[in-house]
């Protein structure tokens, strides 16, 4: 980005009267899954980080393809980040036409910039350029998106652009079929630009449609130019620009690029650092042992781990123990680049806030013990009673973690067989 | 004489031929179906796109002034990362 940078201020520097925009054709944040296909952390980190210099070093419009769409329904009405404020302004500036959903979070099908033509065809009149958005089913939407056909929602989508707008752009991310088929089969596009992740392609004219292609990754910029003739027709010409080592870095811009590495590698880190001290704290408890002397553990909170239940409940013990449950803490083990503290919430016992990395907050015990469902046992060990531990809905506490994304293979009536005791 | 009159004018037949043959195939191939991404043909006024690259100094890959009236950077697939390359 910071060649990016570098190379669009050398642009301005030298052509101070000819109006510029910055679009990108999308995929422009990132689309890592963890286990439960859910993004992982590091992937909205780099995602956050992304927004964050698109709107320091402005991007005016981009493309929300099938990639982008999982991290941008997050701040949707019904996304994980609902509720909190938006501190991306360039949410608002992404479109799509054929990503659409019930809680309206993949941007406007278009949207509308206005720029002043350093030609007089137009006689210091704005020029209105619309940009349309459109993406090929490259990956898994979340819940509550769908895509429609892209060439049907070109159909529908430009003639009401055409009606607001003086130019029209396509900033797409198709695949060579529909693409194909936009360009030849409808009008009133000025000129389609694709990612179609090749290092480079050349541009071309399909039917009366120039199409141009992005260069993959920032390594090279490209550049359209339009024209107008005396008569005010438009045309358009494309230069592809390396940005190559001997560009250079914009120091600004070179700073936030250090800082969301440093950002990521960060939180890496600390995730890893997190898993490791947490196992090593709830060893102890874990496998029913005191603490040793000096060690230092945080507050059980109440919890007395199974071992200690199966003094008492030694056939309920063994129903458990010959369970997954026991090994439920293993996955996060086998899968620690994806460790987050609410993976505890199922995958461990006694975990207080699944936002807090907090000692006290953690989960108390490795694995799905007896307390998970139970409750903290400590007092029922001190004065045991009859009625302690009792679920009045005890299958409808197996849902709260055996959903359909995170164990789809899951069937209640078969594992409650299993697991009754 | 008469032999090379018939000579020139059997040249002359196959010249007319020949034109009138290529003259009607040709049109009929332009028009005909091509491949998915094939690019089509450009006519003399269309400029091919400039790749500007290593050597050229950061002040000249703007290149020149040529009466462009605006101008729109396009990037991509940078797939969350800020870094060059990607």
């Amino acid at each position: 980005m910071a060649r990016r940078v570098n190379y669009t201020n050398a642009f301005k520097e030298k052509f101070k009267d000819i109006p510029s925009l910055l679009v990108d054709t999308g995929h422009f944040l990132a689309d890592e899954r963890n286990t439960h296909g859910e993004l992982r952390f590091d992937a909205v980190i780099r995602s956050d980080r992304v927004l964050r210099a698109y709107d320091q070093f402005p991007v005016d419009v981009a493309n929300v393809s099938a990639y982008d769409a999982p991290y941008i329904s997050r701040w949707s009405s019904t996304g994980e980040a609902a509720g909190r404020p938006n501190p991306y302004p360039m949410l608002r500036r992404v479109v799509s036409a054929n990503i659409v959903g019930e809680a309206k979070s993949a941007g406007a099908p278009f949207v509308v910039r206005e720029i002043v033509e350093r030609s007089n065809a137009r006689r210091g009149k704005p020029t209105r350029v619309a940009f349309i958005g459109l993406s090929s089913p490259e990956a898994t939407l979340p819940p509550g998106l769908r895509l429609i056909d892209p060439v049907e929602a070109a159909k529908r989508v430009v003639p009401e652009a055409k009606k607001q707008a003086d130019v029209v752009i396509v900033l797409a991310h198709l695949q060579t079929d529909p693409l194909v088929r936009i360009a030849r089969e409808v009008t009133g596009i000025d000129a389609i630009i694709n990612g179609s992740g090749d290092i480079f392609k050349a541009p071309m004219r399909l039917g009366a449609t120039f199409v141009a292609f992005t260069p993959f990754e920032m390594r090279t910029i490209g550049e359209l130019r339009f024209y107008r003739d005396a008569q005010g027709r438009l045309s358009v010409w494309d230069r592809y620009i390396s940005l190559d080592d001997e560009v250079g870095d914009d120091p600004e811009s070179l700073k936030v690029v250090e800082e969301a590495r440093g950002a990521e590698t960060g939180a890496r880190a600390g995730s890893r650092q997190l898993l490791e001290s947490w196992l090593a704290q709830t060893r102890a408890l874990t496998m029913g042992l005191k603490a040793r002397p000096g060690s230092e553990q945080p507050p059980a909170a109440g919890f007395v781990s199974s071992g200690a239940c199966a003094q008492c409940h030694a056939k309920e013990y063994a129903v458990w123990a010959n369970s997954g449950h026991t090994r439920a803490s293993d996955h996060l083990v086998i899968k620690k680049h994806e460790f987050e503290v609410s993976c505890l919430a199922c995958h461990a016992t006694g975990l207080q806030k699944a936002e807090s990395t907090a000692p006290a907050d953690l989960a108390k015990i490795q694995n799905v013990g007896c307390e998970q469902c139970h409750g903290p046992g400590a007092d029922h060990v001190a004065r045991p009673a009859k009625g302690y531990g009792r679920i009045p809905a005890a299958q409808g506490l197996c849902s709260a973690c055996h959903t359909p994304q995170t164990s789809p293979a899951f069937d209640l009536k078969t594992a409650w067989e299993k697991i009754k005791h | 004489m008469n032999n090379r009159s018939m000579v020139k004018r059997a040249k002359i037949a196959a010249l007319i031929l020949t034109a009138v043959f290529f003259g009607s195939y040709l049109p009929w191939q332009e028009t005909g179906a091509s491949a998915a991404l094939e690019p089509e043909p450009q006519g003399d006024a269309e400029r091919r796109f400039e790749i500007v690259g290593i050597g050229t100094p950061l002040k000249e890959r703007p290149g020149k002034d040529d009466g462009a009236s605006f101008v729109v950077h396009f990037v991509g697939d940078v797939h969350g990362s800020l870094e060059p390359c990607g």
